[in-house]
């Protein structure tokens, strides 16, 4: 991925490229608006990572200017506080996602991640699948091999969600914020108790596990 | 008293106010005095003018009817036609008539000379200073030209009203300004001596103890009264105090369990420097550490962000039936794992205005709560229905309940009913639900005398409802 992190911190932007490049991403840096914007308008990012509090121009302003400039590049912005007004904004001035400092890495990795894939080509397609497990989304059904698996809605939906992001985290925040299409904060194990559910049905009957669980940071669904 | 006090008590308003109302009264007393002396002044004077008119018309009769010379002897003092001035004096004590008749010009003709001709009737000081005889005079045109003056001397009263009037108001001053100095001293001092006791025991208050009271009399007036408001007012500062106090010390213990556990987890890597799989575990353990503290930063903050009331802003209508069923239902696995079961029974299309994300955070933190505090195997159930007056959503469960005392307690930051702090949460909890149902408009209660927790949370009235009272239960 090549990535453009925008950040006047100079501590939070070493500590973000640090661990992307550790990664294996392409980072630039830049410190404040406007000369992320030149660097927008002269190169390919995959994706872009906007502080929301910048020295002159913000992140949130700054994100206007690119979107009105015809730039396309997801947007990921950053901010200090986890105020609501701050995140409505924040979308509707274009950005992608949000996050709230502090945050964890692996956190931040598997957004940019989710954002820089090719989305449309994604969401465009009626059927996923990932080794013998096969969804078809007209039918809103999920067969592992020639079985039919019996799915809730809600277990559906987040087997969808992982599919989508076949061998990439997904965090449970990433998880909350989609499925339960709430921005709230659920002090006990729901996520997770839906995901052993989910398991059960999908991995436990059978011989390859395909969902496993990435401890302390969320899930990943891949294939070996 | 010592001069201090006294001193203090001279330049205290009650004794300023007590002083000036007391000369205001004196004013209006003179002026009122005034007005009485003066109007009785001039109907004396006018009652004297009557006599005076009488005599004059007396006077023009025998002139008029018996002639000139008849006329002239009315106008004789002992057979003289000039008067002397002991004659005058004697008519004053006989308060008998004095005359005088001039020409046409003015020119004395007979009678008393120095009495004036004057076209007006009006008192006057008279010819001895050193006795204060004032006459009236009236002078008027006779039938052939020639002026008739008509003196009467004052009635006693008459002569006297400025000095009765000076005289009475000199040694009413006399009796009453010292009066009122005295009265107005000890007035000042009664209150003041109540004034001061609230003042020191208020200084009490804030320098030894902040659990000593205002003594009040029990009459209730206005001193009663104040102490008692004081005292209410010391009584919620208290309790703010108190309030705050548990949330310094739960933010204390909250921020330093994990932090010294970080602490203790830092050593152990310290140790473990040798061994990458035993730091990654200390590593791993001690971001959970972390993210406990800054858990307890963002409950805070969000509770804050709640309490500024800006969220009213997203406000929209909302299916508050659909909102609880989806956030029940995925709560009730979690119930299951927990060996509790949750029983959700809801009236559909219950709608109300609000913020949906908040309200979930509520209905998850209830829920929670019921997960973590209802104790094994407790039955926990979620009701929402309409009421005549709104829409009720009911969290309840047969755990071991809140013990009564408690119940006030229970919304306040930090606040945890587990004083060990063993389970759990950071008491904030409840805190942010009480703050949502506020900034909703919603009344919150926890129902007394019930096996276990039940809280009902009241919706103002916005009922958008066609399927009404039937429970879909599930």
């Amino acid at each position: 991925m090549n990535i453009l992190i925008v950040e006047d911190d100079a501590e939070m932007r070493a500590f973000i490229v640090r661990g992307l490049r550790e990664a294996g991403e392409a980072v630039t840096e830049a410190a404040d608006a406007s000369s992320a914007l030149l660097l927008a308008s002269g190169h390919d990012y995959d994706v872009i990572v906007f502080d929301r509090m910048l020295p002159g121009m913000d992140g949130m302003d700054a994100t206007r200017v690119l979107r009105e400039t015809g730039n396309q590049t997801p947007v990921l912005l950053l901010t200090a506080m986890s105020r609501i007004d701050d995140r409505v904004l924040g979308l509707e001035a274009g950005a992608d996602d949000y996050m709230v400092k502090p945050f964890a890495f692996s956190e931040l990795h598997a957004r940019l991640k989710a954002l820089a894939r090719r989305r449309p080509i994604v969401e465009q397609s009626t059927s996923l699948s990932v080794g013998n497990l096969y969804l078809d989304r007209l039918q809103q059904k999920a067969w592992r091999g020639d079985h039919e698996l019996d799915l809730m809605p809600r277990e559906y939906r987040i087997l969808e969600f992982l599919m989508e992001n076949e061998g990439q985290l997904v965090t449970k925040t990433m998880l909350l914020e989609k499925i339960w299409g709430y921005n709230f904060n659920p002090r006990t194990s729901l996520v997770q108790t839906h995901l052993s559910r989910l398991r059960a049905k999908v991995d436990k009957p059978f011989e390859v596990d395909l969902i496993h669980t990435v401890r302390g940071s969320g899930y990943v669904i891949r294939a070996d | 008293m010592s001069f201090g006090q006294t001193n203090r008590l001279f330049r205290s308003s009650v004794f300023r106010w007590t002083m000036g109302s007391a000369l205001a009264l004196l004013l209006a007393m003179v002026v009122i005095w005034g007005v009485v002396i003066w109007i009785s002044y001039k109907q004396t004077e006018s009652s004297l003018l009557y006599v005076i008119e009488d005599e004059r018309d007396r006077l023009i009769g025998i002139l008029e009817n018996d002639g000139p010379e008849e006329f002239g002897l009315e106008l004789v003092y002992d057979e003289q036609e000039e008067w002397e001035l002991e004659n005058v004096y004697h008519a004053a004590e006989e308060e008998e008539f004095i005359y005088r008749l001039s020409t046409e010009t003015g020119d004395f003709l007979q009678g008393f000379e120095d009495l004036e001709v004057d076209p007006d009737f009006r008192s006057r000081e008279v010819f001895d200073p050193e006795l204060p005889q004032r006459f009236s005079v009236l002078s008027s045109n006779l039938p052939n030209g020639q002026i008739l003056s008509v003196g009467l001397f004052d009635p006693h009263e008459l002569v006297d009203a400025k000095e009765i009037y000076l005289e009475t108001i000199i040694r009413f001053g006399v009796i009453y300004i010292p009066l009122v100095l005295v009265l107005s001293f000890l007035l000042s001092q009664a209150i003041f001596r109540r004034l001061d006791r609230i003042q020191s025991a208020m200084d009490g208050i804030s320098d030894k103890d902040p659990r000593k009271r205002i003594d009040t009399v029990g009459n209730n007036d206005e001193f009663d009264r104040l102490g008692s408001s004081i005292n209410s007012m010391l009584d919620r500062l208290g309790h703010m105090r108190r309030q705050m106090d548990d949330a310094s010390i739960g933010i204390a213990h909250d921020l330093k369990t994990p932090i010294s556990k970080l602490n203790n987890r830092l050593e152990l890597m310290e140790q473990d420097l040798g061994d990458p799989t035993a730091l990654r575990k200390h590593i791993h353990t001690g971001k959970a550490q972390i993210e406990n503290v800054l858990d307890v930063f963002d409950s805070l903050l969000r509770l804050g962000e709640v309490e500024s009331g800006s969220r009213v802003r997203h406000f929209e209508e909302l299916d508050l039936s659909e909102l609880v069923g989806d956030v029940a239902e995925s709560y009730q696995p979690v119930f299951l794992d927990h060996g509790k079961a949750l029983e959700i029974s809801l009236v559909s299309d219950l709608k109300i205005t609000g913020d949906a994300g908040l309200l979930v955070q509520m209905v998850s933190n209830l829920l929670e709560n019921g997960i973590t505090h209802s104790g094994a195997q407790s039955n926990c159930w979620v009701r929402l229905q309409s009421s005549s007056s709104g829409v009720v959503l009911q969290i309840g469960d047969d755990g071991p309940g809140i013990p009564e005392e408690e119940m006030e307690r229970i919304f306040e930051r930090f606040y945890r009913l587990d004083r060990s702090r063993t389970k759990p949460g950071n008491g904030l909890g409840l805190s942010l639900v009480k703050s949502i149902c506020d900034l909703h408009g919603a009344n919150m209660t926890v129902l007394p005398n019930q096996a276990g927790t039940v809280i009902d949370i009241e919706f103002p009235h916005r009922i958008v409802s066609k399927s009404d009272q039937m429970p879909s239960a599930s």
